[in-house]
Order: structure tokens, then sequence, then C-alpha cells
């Protein structure tokens, strides 16, 4: 009781911060960017949707894309996801499963942190990745934005 | 001989990996995938399998966990941007446990463009539209695929080659694939006799948006081989031959030897919002009576509710049942045929499959790569139509029936 009277308006501070916080980055645009020196301007959703949902795998002027994810922030690819093909992450895992296991497709490259993204960015001209907005950095071209 | 040189192919292939995975560690991929299952049934007689090539089932007041549990692991190695090797391992309960049986999937993969891609290999069998995923159950919402649909499928990979062609329109994606190979059938009996297919060819189109897909697949294969049993009726019944005319010709149809065997299948789903519905229905026939035209299909309807599916899922598997009097009135049965009339008409029903199935379920994603399902099935069996069910004796002496099945399963994916 003592425990809970002490600590409750820790916890109150503590769930609003997080509160704060995950609002604040869920309200964060997520753009899909290229290496600044790839030919495409611009892609649609559709051409996203087939680039990382392992439909068609070559940017619309016929250069091979490599999509990209990002395995240790989950918030962001599920917020990608989700304002891609409107589905969960483990919708999304049940999914590549099937285009996997059965060996038709070769599933998007993985890179660990932000900073291996930016990274590869920088080094593969063939790299297209999701991040937020306010991560692009001058090395970076957007070619879709989420409304 | 064709066992022999991709078993060869697959170790090979496999010690190249573990090599140059120390050497090159982003190259080389190991992932996998498996199901933790356990079924129960309310019935001895018709016990439940989840296909053909099954020994173990699940019958009354037990649980089986063989019929489903399995686990596979993949090794993709990046060769060069556009060439790739893909070898799957499966370990599930089947008769056989040796390389040449777990390996699934053992190929190269090449990128000619982004449109065109071969594929040279052992590869994983294409012919319904869940056919080359029907063990990775992470991937679908039920705990098995179908059973009236798929338990028929007479194989899960078959060693040949496939081309496919993609082609991106405005609203929707084409991709047409053509396979030729062979194989063996997974179904089998305790001698372990399988029949081998040859001349396999396979021509798939699919037109895929993210919201919808509609996919026609057709496969031609001609059977090398009888299993013994097939082999000893169709022999019997070729020494009639000096009491009726037509027993030599009828020996042939009864006989898979060298018949042509045809299956077709039409799939399609849809998203509405949260909802999916999909469907498939399938068609197979062949000149030998021991595969009689078979219409199968299933229907489907998820929900999706955050982390949970529900779903309701009818299935069916028809085809009509064989009177050797209606369809050879010649055949002459008495005292010494009669015993022989009977296997005939075993050799007709055995793949002759007649039920029908209303399964309820729910997955719940418990992790993004790990979903907790329950399953509860009511199977409805035709007398002589019970083949897709295990049991003892013989499927001309079934009768009609109601089962109940209850599954509960884990599938993951790492």
């Amino acid at each position: 009781m003592t425990f809970y009277k002490h600590f409750s308006p820790l916890l109150a501070v503590v769930l609003a911060l997080y509160s704060f916080s995950s609002v604040a980055q869920s309200q964060e645009k997520i753009v899909v960017v290229t290496n600044l020196n790839n030919d495409v301007q611009v892609l649609d959703k559709k051409g996203i949707i087939d680039l990382f949902m392992g439909k068609y795998s070559a940017f619309p002027n016929g250069r091979q894309a490599t999509p990209i994810d990002i395995e240790l922030n989950d918030e962001l690819k599920g917020q990608f996801y989700k304002s891609l093909v409107g589905l969960p992450l483990a919708r999304v895992n049940a999914y590549w499963s099937r285009l996997k296991f059965s060996g038709r497709v070769k599933p998007p490259a993985i890179e660990q942190t932000m900073e291996d993204v930016k990274q590869r960015l920088e080094d593969d001209e063939s790299a297209l990745a999701y991040v937020y907005e306010s991560y692009v950095t001058d090395k970076m071209k957007v070619v879709y934005r989420f409304d | 001989m064709i066992k022999k040189s991709f078993s060869v192919i697959a170790m090979v292939m496999s010690f190249l990996i573990v090599n140059s995975a120390f050497a090159e560690k982003e190259n080389v991929k190991v992932s996998g995938f498996g199901t933790v299952a356990t079924a129960t049934s309310d019935s001895d007689r018709y016990q439940f399998r989840s296909d053909r090539s099954q020994a173990e089932s699940a019958k009354k007041g037990g649980l089986a966990f063989k019929p489903l549990s399995l686990v596979g692991v993949q090794l993709d190695y990046s060769v060069s941007d556009n060439l790739d090797f893909v070898g799957q391992f499966v370990y599930r309960e089947q008769d056989e446990q040796n390389l040449d049986s777990i390996t699934q999937m053992a190929f190269l993969r090449y990128d000619i463009t982004p449109s065109w891609q071969v594929r040279a290999g052992r590869l994983a069998a294409d012919i319904f539209h869940f056919s080359d995923t029907r063990d990775v159950s992470i991937a679908y919402p039920w705990v098995k695929v179908p059973t009236e649909v798929y338990g028929i499928v007479p194989a899960r990979s078959f060693d040949g080659g496939d081309i496919s062609y993609t082609k991106p329109y405005d609203n929707f994606n084409l991709l047409i694939k053509g396979f030729w190979g062979s194989g063996e059938s997974d179904f089998s009996s305790d001698d372990y006799n399988p029949i081998t297919f040859n001349n396999l060819r396979s021509i798939g189109v699919e037109f895929v948006s993210f919201n919808w897909s509609l996919a026609l697949k057709h496969t031609q294969t001609e059977a090398d081989n009888d299993d013994e049993d097939l082999a000893v009726v169709a022999a019997s019944v070729a020494q009639l031959q000096p009491f009726w005319s037509g027993a030599i010709d009828f020996a042939k149809e009864v006989s898979l030897k060298d018949t042509t065997i045809h299956y077709t299948s039409v799939y399609f789903n849809r998203y509405f919002d949260a909802w999916e519905l999909s469907g498939e229905l399938s068609y197979i026939d062949s000149n030998s009576i021991a595969l009689r035209p078979s219409f199968n299909g299933f229907l489907n309807l998820s929900y999706l509710y955050g982390a949970h599916t529900f779903y309701g899922l009818y299935s069916f598997a028809k085809t009509d049942t064989y009177f050797l009097s209606q369809e050879q009135p010649g055949f002459p049965i008495n005292e010494s045929t009669a015993q022989l009339a009977v296997f005939v008409e075993e050799v007709a029903s055995s793949l002759a499959h007649h039920q029908q199935t209303l399964s309820l379920g729910w997955r719940w994603d418990l992790q993004e790569n790990l979903a907790f399902k329950v399953q509860f099935e009511r199977t409805d069996v035709e007398a002589r139509g019970t083949g897709l069910r295990a049991r003892d004796g013989l499927v001309v002496d079934d009768e009609d029936g109601v089962v109940h099945t209850l599954f509960v399963a884990l599938s993951f994916s790492f």
C-alpha cells in the first residue's frame, strides 16, 4: 500500500511520458528513401508494395532494387507496414513466410539499426529503405511520403 | 537414381554453405519454421491424418502430436546478386527418414532479369495454391491446409526446373510459371512403395494485387508404376481373359502404370478491410479407375481483429461411388472371383474421397513469429469415400459417419 502511495505519482509520470513519446513518435511521418545517385525520382504506393512485398524486384526504370528492412526498430517497421498494407507485423511475417519458404522470392535485406540503414543507403545505389522524415540526410533521396 | 543425385547435391551444397558461412556470413541466411500441434478425435473408426502419406493418426481418447508437428530449416546462400542456392530440410512424420526424404527443396535460383527467373533442382510442388507451403503453418490462418483439397496432393516436392515471368501492371501483377520434372509420391504403404511421376509438366497463371488474387494451375504427369497391391489386383484381373474378353483392357484401366494424371485448380482471395474471403476449386482425373474424377474445394472467411484471426472454413472432396457390377457388367462375379471383385472396388475407392468438413478456428499471434491456434472440425464422411481418414480395414466396407476433431497448435518461424 505504502509502495503504491509513493510510486503511483511516479508511475503516472512515466506512463504519461511514455504515452507522449509514443504519440509523438507515432505521429512522425515516414518516408521512403533511396541513394542520392539513384535515377528514380518518385515511386507510387503500388510500386513500393511490389518491392517490399516481394511482388517485383526492380524500380520503374528496370534497375534492380534492394529493399531494406530494419531489424531493431519494431516501432518504425510496424508503422511502415501498417501504412503500406494495413497489416500488423505478425501478418506481414505470415505473408513473407509463404513467399520465402516456398523458395519463390528473396525477402528484403536486413539492417540492424538506423545507422546501418543510413550507411547502406550511402553505399548501395540499389537500396530502398523507410525512415522517419526527421532522419533524412542530404545523402538520401525521398521517393515517397506517407500522408 | 534421382533420389541419390539430389542427396549428393543437397549434401555438397550444405557443406559448401557451412564452409562459406565462416567466410561470408552476410551471404548465408539460416531461417526456419515449425509446428507443435496435437489432435484428438471422437472416432476410432475414421481417424484423423492430415494427408494420405501418413501412417500416424489421431483417434478417440488420445492426443496425437505426430500428424501435424514438424520442424523445417532453410539455408539461403547468395552466390551473387542474381544467383542463390536454397536448401530446405523438413523433419516430420513419414515412412522414411533420411537426407533425401527430409530434403524438401535444394535448388539454384537465377534472376535473369527482374521479370524472368529460372530455378533448377528440387522444388516445392506447386500443384495447387498452398501445395508449396502446406507445412508452413505460420503462413496461413488455419492449423493445417484443408485436407479435402491437399490430402490427396501426391508429393511435397519434385525434381526439375521452372521458369517464371512477372509483368507489373497498374493495378495488379501477372505471373506465369512453367515447370517440368519428375518425382515420387508421398503416398506409401508399410513397405514404402511410392509411385514415380514422370514427365511432370505444370503451368500456372496468377493475377495478383495486394487486395485480391486469382490463380489458375494445371499439372499433367504420367505414373511410372503401381504400388504392390495395385499391381497384384491388375495382374489378377488380366488373368480373367479366358473367361471374359474385356479382362486385359480392364486390367489396364485398373493399373496406374503409364496413366496420365491431371490436376487443375482455380484459387481466389479478396480482402475487405479486416475480412478475407478465399477459396479454391480443384479437379483431379486420370484414365485409371484408381484415380477417378474428383472435385475438391474449400471456402474460407476470416476476420482479423488485432492479433486475433477468427475463421470459418468449409471444405469438400467429391468422387462418385464405384460399383463394379454397374461399371463393368461383363466382369464374371462368382465364388472364385468374388474376393477379386472386392479388391477391384477397393482400388477404385481408396483414392475416391467423399467427405465434407466444417471448421471453426482462432489464431492468436502471440508474437511477430509465433502463433497459437485452435481449430474444431466436424467431418461428414460418405460410405466408400473415407480414404482421407486413417482406419483399419477396407474403404469399401466403410459406412457413412460423422467425426469431430479438435486441434491445438503453436506455429512459429525464425
